[in-house]
């Protein structure tokens, strides 16, 4: 088995990149052990949110200003992050993703929890506001689903009121939702979602209808439109006011429909999309990734000329941990971490966590190295990656992901 | 005797969940019937129950296909369908229905209706005769029932195939499962076929029906005698350097990794020996061993449908490779997802509906792309799609017989005659 380039890892990296040297006249597998962290995502993504202690309204302004071994800073700085990410956010919407927002000026999004966060890019069915001095609308009816405990509306209610909204909380029901909460812990944003085409769609827009009063915009639970965004347009034609999403809980509709448009996408440019297996060891030579083994591909090695490790971070399985070290696990790469474990976080949850900046050590092209030794054609991108950032507090987690994973497409082409 | 309270899952790692219901968004029985509580409540967060008492122990889990997409799609690479199978046979309370039985006896319901065929077949195209299995047996009215062959594979096999067998060096072992044996022994002979054209022998595998329909029947004392007996016949194969070629995506997933993940046996030492033919083709074109010629004109417009099980083993790469061989073909590989028939579950009158329900968007897609043939490694598979779409859905190996051009691969492969 062999193709031009091999992802280890299926998610937003691998897929994006993968897309990008397919429509290059590349090869490509994938190797997606288990369904990726775009699962969890909130349809909201992040080019930098914060820096220090200020909050970013334009990213591409704060980047010259990062760590030179920030990966914006290693895939060239300001002017190069801002092509690799304008590129990817193309690749996005050629898959099929309907998106808002640029690059040059931050908007804000409503968390699950009812805060306005900033965000580079946020799925178009979702309530994004550009400021939050100005408010679209007068009067929000916010109807959540009777017994869907992933959707809160008293949260939304209050963060919509803090700048300015009239709201009116309500929660629906329709025959389909009944027949969901014969299992309780089961009524999910996608099990949801699923029963919301045709007239289960009908029978939610007419319920949403009785709801709205004299609201000038409804707010729902992100739980329609789980391939594509077809439902969520024809549930808008249905209902007779403006009508948003906000994110649920994980697990999350946005994300899955971004995940299944692009491997979609992916698959249909001829990529081969290994879903369930694993990679489980490489055959070196010297410097060079000559094979890798999988789970479910046995004694039938994949070969490629280059190798791109995408398996993302702890969450993701993409690094391991016991109680004193981390590693990778496919390859046991080198891995930045702290070695005194008293050190590995802060004790206020609500700090930044050290251990969100531990990772697979890249060199500046973003090449693996195998116990000091840098390896010639095994490159690492997205959340595996190790370095002076810290995703979750910078809000830089989508961007860091896509610039890298652009950045070593381009290196896989040259 | 062998109790079914001897079960235990391999990898017994339910506390690995996280809770985040991935499994159940990917579960197609969830999807049409809400009394399925899904893969996660079902396996790993239910188990913690049971645990406790086995009273929260729930007959909804006989709803469970064992299709095993939850564990595809799990993040945490938690054993869900295994969890839920082995549960299952520890305290299934009721013992199989007569229905249930006949069914799962795949090798002695075959055995009789190949010999009694042509009673057989007819009674099974008869109205009057299916509206009384309906009645009696609740087997449903509206599925066409399998036909059954003239002649066992086994039998055509020894009668003509054997004895030229004798003259190749490089040989295989063929399981050829019950489908092959009792109602398409023309796939079987197709692979032999192929397989002598490129120069390689055939022997059968000596063997009972893999166990999978026993299993999911609650038969799970005879499946296991029937992979006592398939493991210890496929070690002296293996034993002598051969590997066991498969042409049924079920037989293969069962005979690797369910005798070992949930009827606790060792196949440790013949696993890697053991998969599809499409495989072994694929790899030995892959590393120039052998070639294919094939007949010009033989391209066709293929619909590759990944079985459930196939998803399982991640093969669906070798059988849709090895079909865009065919100069001229053009192979799409259809998003996956299960076509709802499941091996018996479809033929069950209660589950009927909920079967054609869960295939109605595989049909969809398979019809939208209009192709000139469907394709697919799981015999289950193929019957649901060829009696549901307006298309034809074979096993990949026919499609490459028939698209064959045998003479000038035996020539490519120096194979005299």
């Amino acid at each position: 088995m062999k193709a031009d380039v091999v992802f280890i890892g299926g998610g937003l990296a691998a897929l994006v990149a993968g897309i990008k040297l397919l429509e290059n006249g590349l090869s490509v597998i994938i190797i997606s052990a288990g369904q990726s962290a775009l699962h969890f995502s909130s349809g909201s993504l992040c080019a930098m949110n914060r820096y220090n202690d200020t909050e970013v309204h334009s990213p591409l302004e704060y980047i010259d200003l990062l760590p030179p071994d920030h990966p914006y800073r290693k895939v060239g700085g300001a002017s190069a992050t801002c092509t690799l990410l304008k590129e990817a956010e193309v690749i996005m919407r050629r898959a099929g993703i309907e998106l808002t927002g640029t690059l040059e000026r931050n908007h804000y999004r409503l968390t699950p929890f009812g805060v306005f966060t900033p965000a580079w890019l946020t799925l178009s069915d979702h309530l994004t506001l550009d400021s939050l001095d100005k408010v679209p609308y007068r009067k929000a009816a916010i109807i959540g689903i009777e017994g869907f405990l992933d959707f809160y509306p008293d949260f939304i209610a209050k963060g919509l009121k803090k700048i300015g909204f009239e709201t009116v909380k309500s929660t629906v029901n329709t025959p389909e939702f009944n027949l969901l909460r014969n299992n309780p812990t089961e009524m999910r944003a996608p099990n949801i979602a699923r029963t919301l085409t045709e007239e289960g769609l009908e029978n939610y827009a007419y319920a949403l209808n009785r709801k709205i009063y004299d609201c000038d915009v409804a707010i729902i639970p992100a739980v329609v439109g789980l391939n594509d965004n077809e439902p969520v347009k024809q549930l808008a034609s249905m209902v007779n006011c403006d009508l948003y999403s906000v994110s649920t809980i994980p697990v999350a509709v946005p994300g899955i429909r971004m995940k299944i448009l692009l491997q979609e996408y992916f698959t249909s440019l001829g990529g081969w999309y290994l879903m369930g297996d694993s990679a489980t060891d490489g055959i070196f030579e010297n410097d060079y990734l000559r094979s890798i083994n999988t789970a479910n591909l046995g004694n039938t090695p994949v070969k490629a000329d280059r190798f791109v490790l995408a398996t993302g971070g702890l969450f993701s399985r993409g690094l391991k941990s016991d109680i004193n070290h981390v590693w990778e696990p496919v390859f046991d790469l080198d891995v930045d971490f702290e070695q005194d474990r008293a050190r590995w976080y802060d004790k206020n949850f609500y700090q930044p966590q050290p251990f969100m900046k531990f990772g697979v050590k890249t060199d500046e092209h973003f090449r693996c190295s195998l116990q000091g030794k840098t390896l010639r054609n095994l490159y690492a991108i997205g959340s595996v990656l190790g370095g002076d950032f810290n995703p979750l507090t910078d809000g830089v987690g989508a961007g860091v992901t896509l610039a890298s994973a652009m950045y070593v497409a381009n290196k896989c082409l040259e | 005797m062998i109790m079914a309270t001897d079960f235990q899952v391999k990898d017994y790692n339910f506390e690995q969940c996280m809770k985040c219901s991935v499994c159940t968004a990917y579960c197609p029985v969830t999807l049409v019937n809400h009394k399925f509580p899904g893969p996660k409540q079902s396996g790993p967060d239910g188990e913690r129950y049971r645990l406790k008492d086995i009273k929260y122990f729930d007959k909804t889990l006989d709803l469970c296909l064992n299709c095993k997409r939850c564990e595809v799609a799990c993040p945490s690479d938690v054993k869900i369908a295994d969890i839920i199978q082995v549960v299952r046979f520890k305290h299934a309370n009721r013992p199989p229905s007569l229905r249930n039985r006949l069914m799962a006896e795949t090798d002695l319901v075959g055995g009789v209706a190949t010999r009694f065929h042509r009673t057989v077949n007819g009674a099974f195209n008869n109205r009057h005769i299916k509206n009384v299995l309906d009645a009696i047996l609740e087997i449903d009215r509206r599925r066409q029932l399998p036909q059954y062959a003239r002649k066992t594979f086994r039998k055509i096999f020894d009668k003509h195939y054997a004895h030229a067998q004798q003259a190749f060096e490089t040989k295989v072992a063929y399981f050829y499962g019950c489908h092959v044996n009792y109602n398409d022994p023309e796939l079987g002979l197709s692979l032999v076929e192929i397989l002598n054209a490129v120069g390689i022998g055939v022997e059968l595998v000596t063997e009972k029906c893999c166990g999978m329909p026993l299993i999911m029947n609650g038969l799970v004392d005879r499946a296991k005698k029937n992979a006592v007996f398939n493991i210890d016949s496929i070690r002296q194969i293996v034993d002598r350097g051969l590997p066991v070629l498969t042409t049924s995506s079920t037989c293969t997933l069962t005979m690797r990794d369910e005798y070992n993940h949930i009827l606790g046996l060792d196949n440790e030492d013949i696993r890697d020996s053991i998969f599809l033919a499409t495989r072994y083709l694929y790899d030995l074109i892959d590393n120039g061993r052998i070639k294919l010629v094939f007949k010009p004109d033989a391209g066709n417009k293929v619909a590759y449908h990944t079985s459930c099980h196939m998803e399982k083993l991640g093969w669906a790469i070798y059988s849709s490779k090895l079909l865009a061989l065919i100069p001229g073909s053009k192979t799409i590989v259809m998003e996956s997802s299960c076509c709802g028939l499941a091996g018996t579950y479809g033929y069950k009158k209660e589950n009927y509906n909920d079967s054609q329900k869960i295939g109605k968007d595989l049909f969809k897609r398979i019809t939208k792309f209009n192709p000139d043939i469907v394709a697919s490694d799981c015999e289950s598979c193929n019957r649901q799609i060829s009696t549901s779409t307006p298309y034809e859905a074979v096993n990949p190996i026919t499609i490459i017989a028939r698209a064959l051009d045998f003479k000038a691969t035996r020539k490519a492969n120096g194979i005299n005659n």
